[in-house]
């Protein structure tokens, strides 16, 4: 214990205490940083226009994970709006669809994304635009 | 770093009220739980104040024998005054000057004058003060105990792979600076059903780390509502830089 540094030490303390300050989202959160380091918060993964296909696919896979395995139903909540967000996310910032979902699925995923007003803003925003890229697209 | 500034008073109260009571089982066994709890802090102090691994650990032991146990220091706890952190840190530091003194005054009695102090031992290579040891050793002890606790509940409860996957994503890597190990690796490992599931089960364990934590830190704080505060002041401390 004793190589601990005391920026380890004082990052796995700002871990939990992600806990107290968003209970929604921390579960989110810690999924996204370990996806990709550099992005604290699921809403920077998800809302960062240079974040790869690659880690675009594997956000959606833990979310997808976590809509069925979430401790509680907010957890469950939560996963489902980021599922669609992340979806989005490949729609509007890299033009690719990263899922066989049909176009009224998804659709129907964006919409509860958009109207959620417990989601924070910048992914209800990115609903709105990817549901302007799917309609385009039909 | 600066323990004064509590408009709470932090510290473990139920288990400083029990090293006070008249039963001896029962205040002989706070005690100890009492110094197994901050040793190493206080090691950690004497140890950045100069002193080598030998006197420290001797200091430290002798802090424990003369000021916690003979002198009763938890009968000067209150928690109206402030963090036990605190007391105890003063404490430590009155107990150096006082050996101090006694030793200086033993060796003018005995061998002349004091030594210089360019003859006295190197201080050991490091930016940290002795206020800032005694902080790191007490946070890096409170991560100890939880994640002892955690792994602990996760074999109870017939969570054992998802403490492997939080291991191996988390505590190794932070303990020995080792890199995390793979999300596809832990799936071949523990006979996972996708890379998913990995990191869902590492949530499982970090919440429930989470949780631990607070109630730790919850049991230190005289209310409960004060955790955060008690967290904060601790990152403040770590984060300060050197």
């Amino acid at each position: 214990m004793s190589m601990v540094t005391r920026q380890q030490l004082s990052e796995v303390l700002r871990s939990a205490m992600d806990v107290s300050a968003d209970p929604a989202m921390a579960a989110a959160n810690w999924l996204a940083r370990d996806i990709d380091p550099q992005r604290s918060t699921a809403v920077e993964l998800l809302t960062d226009t240079a974040v790869s296909v690659e880690n675009l696919r594997k956000a959606k896979d833990v979310y997808k994970t976590m809509r069925i395995l979430g401790e509680s139903s907010t957890d469950r909540r939560v996963a489902a709006r980021l599922y669609a967000a992340t979806i989005g996310a490949g729609l509007v910032h890299r033009g690719t669809r990263i899922s066989r979902q049909s176009d009224a699925a998804l659709t129907r995923g964006l919409e509860a994304l958009q109207a959620d007003m417990e989601m924070p803003e910048p992914l209800r925003r990115l609903a709105e635009a990817a549901l302007i890229v799917l309609a385009g697209k039909s | 770093m600066q323990l004064t500034d509590s408009g709470a008073s932090h510290t473990d109260w139920s288990m400083i009220a029990q090293a006070t009571e008249a039963d001896e089982q029962v205040a002989g066994d706070a005690l100890e739980k009492l110094v197994r709890r901050y040793w190493a802090a206080v090691y950690a102090y004497i140890r950045r104040t100069g002193r080598d691994v030998h006197e420290a650990a001797d200091l430290t032991q002798g802090f424990v024998c003369d000021v916690i146990i003979s002198r009763r220091l938890c009968d000067y706890a209150d928690p109206q005054r402030g963090r036990f952190r605190t007391l105890l840190l003063a404490a430590v530091k009155n107990y150096l000057r006082e050996k101090h003194r006694r030793d200086r005054k033993r060796s003018l009695e005995l061998d002349g004058p004091p030594l210089a102090l360019e003859d006295r031992p190197a201080e050991i290579s490091t930016n940290e003060t002795p206020d800032e040891a005694f902080c790191y050793q007490w946070s890096a002890t409170l991560v100890r105990q939880v994640l002892t606790e955690v792994k602990a509940s996760c074999e109870a409860d017939g969570l054992a792979a998802h403490w492997r996957v939080f291991e191996h994503r988390v505590v190794r890597p932070m303990l020995f600076e080792e890199p995390a190990t793979e999300h596809a690796v832990l799936v071949e490992m523990l006979n996972l059903k996708d890379e998913s599931q990995a990191a869902n089960m590492m949530i499982t364990v970090k919440r429930r780390f989470a949780r631990a934590l607070y109630a730790e830190i919850g049991r230190t704080v005289i209310d409960p509502e004060h955790v955060d505060d008690e967290l904060n002041e601790l990152l403040r401390d770590l984060e300060r830089p050197g």
